[in-house]
């Protein structure tokens, strides 16, 4: 019982990578690709790890330490590189915002 | 389109490799004579798990000596080719630009994750013996924290004469262990200088996590250096 | 039954690479090669996972952990040479 359980969580976070992939192919523009691979990616990561914990209950500690870290670690890289990429001026999909209209250094003082 | 089609080609190559390779992969369920009599000589003689460290520090340790040293002489070229950072020359603009430290989530992370990527590092480090790891895997690792610390925070300076000496002291003790088993066991690093101790424990296996210690902090301190003088 | 439904969460991860490298191909700007990048080892580290399931071995989340760290320094690193040239 507890093995169809976790098959059908790895099931719902291949899912999530499926969904990752496709809005990195289908997006319009840099920064909505970068989120679209991010945020997905990273759930899906969580679901399937989790779903593996069901087969595999003595490995439950090592996979928490491993959700964790992909939770520390692939949101931050992501927002470094959207930093990077606002202050290089990759052009945007649309007209952006009226607060972002000016220079780019604003980006680079403050957090 | 045709700007993309040499770069479609080099993946659809790399991707046929990797595709022959992963099809083609069998595991051996027989061993040759030489794999067979290592690995029953392994835990019997070295009471060492893990064969291939077992190897790499007692049968051919002679071989990761010669690796240290090709490692420190790589050290050593890179000091001498590149110029020291924070020395004197034209403190320019794009200079004083390049030492802001990154933003402030960058900077948060990195304050959690260096002691846990450092901890992982031991871990490999410690775990030699045991299951897979060793003293390089650990080293590379450790170097990878202090890489991460100096992204965070590029106006950190690291303390290169602390990690110099630390790195030399750390070879200068590995080959005394060396000599200390061919004064008291079998030969040059044998690892039956310290007990044996009881198989697959955490203190067992001799001299080898001794020496899978000193080869950790060897390397880490080498890439670190490394690491600090490619900085702008 | 359980099998199955691996299986099928295996082809959606494999459909999910190839998505990943044809805009790993195809990208217009550096940053996204970059994000493809990122996308297929973040993929990656789930497969390593699964495959230590499938090949009942314990250490092979060893190699996924290092796998994370790696990445998440080569995304960080390539991002602040992008900003501000190294």
């Amino acid at each position: 019982m507890s093995e169809v359980a976790g098959s059908i969580l790895v099931l719902i976070g291949a899912f999530f990578h499926f969904s990752a992939g496709l809005g990195m192919l289908r997006m319009p523009d840099a920064f909505t690709r970068m989120q679209a691979g991010t945020k997905a990616s990273t759930l899906g990561n969580a679901l399937i790890l989790i779903g593996i914990a069901f087969y595999h209950p003595g490995w439950s500690l090592k996979l928490l330490i491993l959700i964790y870290f992909v939770f520390m670690t692939n949101p931050v890289s992501s927002h470094a590189l959207a930093r990077a990429a606002r202050a290089i001026r990759i052009p945007m999909a649309g007209p952006p915002p009226q607060a972002l209209a000016s220079a780019p250094a604003a980006a680079r003082d403050g957090a | 389109m045709m700007q993309r089609l040499p770069s479609a080609i080099a993946v659809l190559l790399l991707a046929l490799i990797f595709a022959t390779i992963a099809i083609g992969h069998a595991e051996q369920t027989v061993l040759r004579p030489l794999a067979e009599s290592y690995v029953r000589l392994v835990p019997h003689e070295l009471g060492a798990p893990n064969v291939i460290t077992g190897i790499l520090l007692t049968y051919r340790a002679f071989d990761t000596l010669g690796e240290v040293a090709v490692l420190f002489m790589v050290a050593a070229g890179v000091g001498l080719v590149l110029k020291e950072p924070g020395k004197a020359g034209a403190r320019s603009a794009s200079d004083s630009e390049a030492a802001q430290p990154a933003s402030e989530i960058v900077r948060t992370a990195a304050q959690i994750l260096v002691p846990l990527i450092a901890i992982f590092a031991a871990y490999i480090i410690m775990n030699g013996h045991i299951s897979a790891g060793g003293g390089f895997q650990g080293g590379a690792v450790i170097a990878s924290a202090v890489l991460l610390m100096l992204l965070a925070d590029p106006s950190h300076k690291l303390n290169s004469v602390f990690l110099s000496v630390t790195e030399s002291l750390a070879g200068v003790l590995f080959v005394l262990v060396g000599i200390a088993g061919l004064i008291f066991a079998g030969g040059f690093l044998d690892n039956r200088v310290l007990p044996l101790g009881q198989f697959g424990a955490f203190f067992s296996a001799g001299a080898i996590p001794l020496l899978s210690v000193l080869l950790g902090v060897k390397v880490g301190c080498e890439l670190s250096v490394i690491l600090d003088r490619f900085r702008a | 039954m359980a099998d199955t439904i691996l299986l099928l969460a295996g082809v959606l991860i494999f459909l999910a690479i190839v998505f990943a490298v044809t805009r790993l191909i195809l990208g217009r700007t550096i940053v996204d090669r970059v994000a493809a990048v990122d996308l297929l080892t973040v993929i990656s580290i789930s497969m390593i996972a699964l495959y230590a399931h499938i090949a009942d071995r314990f250490i092979y989340l060893d190699v996924a952990l290092v796998y994370g760290v790696l990445s998440f320094l080569a995304v960080v690193a390539t991002a602040r040479y992008l900003e501000r040239g190294l």
